[in-house]
């Protein structure tokens, strides 16, 4: 197994990462909490990599991916976020800021089917089974998540939080 | 023009297109998944002890559920050795001592003369040396504590071959990093550990051999090696402090509470197993758990044989008969049951207990729980909160908010004890929707044996009188609206908060707009919190240090910076902080950081003060 297994693993990170890490920006607004996301994603994705089966394993990625997000419950009492502040005036953010302020606005399940469905392009029924939830839940997730996305990014902040 | 979902769509294509810049390196993950193969999980409460004669180049963590690096144990023979360890020092030592990690310095030398009592520690100071200050206490034989400007250092001379393990109280938050400084007869085990270590907290440090293990205390520990439907567990058992370790772990050994269960992440060369220790003679052990598939979650339960020790028991079983091939590592064992020797049945917590959710016809919902066979009926119109006691006298707790609010994405479970303490946040927490009331959000909490707060240990298991409350902090309502009327909101330094105070409990809390969740503290105290509004991707977003202080103590607070152990700590600037009055002698304090600090330091670097000291202040005046 040992060098075929690396090779094969090393192709597939190369193949998936630049999506996954795209997805895992938007579910969790910053580049280094995406970065740190999906390596650990696919660290784990090794573990089991000989025992899923070739044509699931980015769809395991993505549960991994989900359910990380998920069980990264923050408490910050006490804590002090110690990243360098973001680079300010950059054109790119410029052009993102509305729609990661309007992700990074919605509950986290909401955000998860969001990025999930509609950036993924996995289907409900998809995005259900990567997230352990119901098919309706799926569905209203993501309407109630467009929805307030809409009123974000039309400015109306204070209908989707306060 | 109003945004439409197509538009959201199209920025989220546009966004995608030119992400920010971010790269894995293949190799990295590689390297990083080997590692992880390697390690073996421990779960439950337990501290991760290094076994190695080496120097250890990552801080170890004191939290309960620390991995470790892995690290090659050298076998030795426990019948082998001198059991006695009070060893007179009788060679020359002199020698650097190294500081792996450490902020602030990177030189130390350790030095002991013949005849000498004690060791000598010293580190650079400006251009010259300073040593170390010695604690007298009395600690196991040849160990010794030294203090230093927040952080500690313990040692224990060589006295064993093999791999010496620090055993610390468990509770202790903080880090350490073992080291060892000169060679043969002359060297030393050392711990550096990031926090002021009392001496009550070292419980003892362990020898690991191939055959056993031994305290330097003398404190007894029974050794035993067991196979277990093809699983090799050699277990040491500490009765005094009702912990076990399994010796094979090739992780390196994990002192853990009597109850724990330890289960392997799989490996090339690392069976899939459970392993555990319990108290007392047992039959029918089950390993109950829920396991994340590619085609969603699955229940799993495991029957694991078992054998007594002493007044023990140990149980394991290997799980290659499983069909485990899709099971991602989100499987875990939730719950160990189990009949005890008068045929009771017996239960055991491990992680948060899955459960599935049933709407009923007539509005209520049942809620089963997989792994323990039982299940709850709730009526969400009626019951905020339904506590049971669980087989072996633990608590199982349903909740959901009254409004129904799926957006309640922060619940926190509170839970009283006749000691008068809230233990705050469940160790086992579980949320989910249930299929035909999408609206309904329920969460479980199975206590296991004890919370800590404050480094108070507060003792749940089997207490009749516990009182239960969850709080709920929503993204929409803010935090625990639904105990009480709508938080409130005010505007604070370009920023807008919901905020509550709950008097009986004692606390307060706050959301931020924009925040992922909100954050709490308590009102006896000067207790405040890190929140961050917004998202590090966003140029404005900013730290906030919030906290609700009766008003004549809000309009002198200051953030100053703390003494941490060992931590430099960065100059931290801060606007002038705004203060709001929130009606009966209480105020809102806030503070926004405008310079954050750059050291790796991730948590207690900044305190304020309230009596103008320019010293951090836990107590109110």
């Amino acid at each position: 197994m040992g060098r075929d297994r690396d090779d094969e693993f090393v192709t597939f990170v190369d193949q998936v990462s630049p999506r996954l890490l795209t997805a895992a920006w938007m579910l969790t607004g910053d580049p280094h909490s995406a970065q740190d996301l999906v390596q650990e994603s696919l660290e784990r994705v090794y573990v089991h990599w000989g025992r899923v089966e070739p044509g699931s394993r980015l769809a395991y990625a993505r549960r991994i991916m989900a359910n990380l997000h998920t069980d990264r419950w923050r408490r910050r009492r006490r804590e002090v976020l110690v990243d360098d502040i973001p680079e300010r005036g950059q054109e790119r953010e410029s052009h993102h800021l509305d729609l990661l302020r309007a992700l990074q606005a919605l509950p986290k399940r909401e955000r998860q089917v969001v990025v999930l469905r509609h950036y993924l392009d996995q289907s409900e029924q998809g995005t259900a089974e990567a997230l352990g939830v119901s098919l309706g839940t799926v569905k209203s997730s993501s309407s109630r998540g467009l929805a307030r996305m809409r009123a974000l990014m039309d400015g109306d902040e204070s209908h989707v939080n306060v | 023009m109003s945004t439409s979902d197509h538009d959201v769509l199209k920025a989220m294509e546009r966004a995608a297109m030119d992400p920010p810049r971010m790269s894995l390196a293949a190799g990295s993950v590689l390297s990083g998944g080997k590692g992880r193969q390697r390690r073996r999980r421990t779960v439950g409460a337990g501290m991760t002890l290094a076994a190695a004669a080496v120097a250890v180049t990552a801080w170890v963590g004191l939290a309960p559920t620390a991995d470790t690096a892995l690290q090659d144990i050298t076998p030795a023979d426990k019948t082998a050795v001198d059991q006695d360890t009070s060893a007179d020092w009788t060679t020359d030592l002199d020698a650097p001592l190294a500081t792996p990690g450490l902020p602030g310095f990177t030189d130390a030398s350790i030095v002991r003369a013949p005849g000498d009592d004690h060791f000598r520690v010293r580190v650079p100071d400006g251009d010259g040396w300073v040593e170390l200050e010695r604690i007298e206490a009395d600690l196991p034989a040849g160990v010794e504590l030294f203090h230093n400007a927040g952080y500690s250092l313990v040692l224990s001379p060589a006295v064993h071959p093999g791999a010496p393990t620090l055993y610390l109280q468990p509770k202790l938050d903080g880090q350490w990093q073992q080291t060892t400084a000169g060679k043969g007869e002359a060297q030393v085990h050392a711990w550096w550990v990031n926090r002021t270590t009392r001496p009550e907290d070292i419980a003892d440090v362990y020898w690991v051999f191939e055959d056993g293990m031994l305290a330097s205390s003398g404190t007894e520990i029974i050794d035993a090696d067991v196979e277990l439907d093809g699983v090799q567990a050699r277990v040491s058992i500490v009765p005094e402090l009702d912990v076990w370790a399994d010796r094979a772990d090739p992780a390196g050994v994990t002192m853990s509470p009597i109850g724990t269960v330890k289960q392997p992440e799989p490996g090339a060369d690392v069976p899939e197993s459970v392993v555990a220790v319990l108290a007392g003679s047992v039959n029918d052990v089950q390993a109950s758990g829920i396991g994340g598939t590619v085609d969603g979650p699955v229940p799993v339960a495991f029957d694991m044989a078992s054998q007594d020790i002493g007044d023990y028991s140990v149980a394991a079983v290997s799980l290659p008969g499983v069909d485990l091939p899709a099971l991602d590592y989100s499987f875990t064992v939730d719950v160990m049951t189990w009949t005890d020797a008068e045929g009771k049945a017996r239960t055991e917590f491990v992680g948060p207990m899955q459960a599935a959710g049933e709407a009923l016809p007539d509005g209520t919902v049942r809620v089963s729980f997989t792994a323990i066979d039982d299940e709850m009926v709730f009526d969400p119109q009626n019951d905020d909160v339904v506590a049971t006691p669980a087989r072996d006298g633990g608590w199982v707790v349903v909740a959901t908010p009254p409004d129904g609010s799926a957006n309640a994405d922060h619940p926190l479970l509170f839970l009283r004890t006749p000691e008068g303490e809230w233990p705050a946040g469940p160790a086992h927490q579980q949320s989910g929707t249930v299929e035909g009331a999408e609206e309904l959000v329920w969460f479980t909490v199975a206590t296991n044996d004890s919370y800590s707060r404050t480094g108070a240990d507060q003792r749940v298991r089997g207490n009749d009188d516990l009182e239960v409350d969850v709080l709920f902090d929503s993204v929409s309502n803010g935090p625990w609206w639904a105990r009480g009327d709508e938080p409130p909101l005010v505007s604070l330094a370009d920023t807008r908060w919901k905020w509550s105070i709950q008097e009986d409990l004692g606390l307060w809390a706050a959301r931020c707009t924009g925040a992922d969740e909100g954050v709490w503290g308590e009102l006896s105290s000067v207790d405040f919190a890190i929140e961050q509004c917004g998202s590090t991707a966003f140029p404005e977003s900013q730290a906030y240090l919030i906290s609700v202080l009766p008003s004549d103590v809000a309009h002198r607070a200051t953030p100053v910076l703390r003494d941490e152990p060992g931590v430099t700590p960065e100059p931290i600037e801060w606007d002038e902080p705004e203060i709001a009055d929130l009606g009966n002698g209480r105020s809102l304090f806030i503070a926004r950081q405008t310079v954050w600090p750059t050291t790796e330091a991730g948590s207690g670097l900044i305190g304020l003060d309230v009596d103008g000291d320019g010293i951090a202040d836990d107590d109110l005046p």
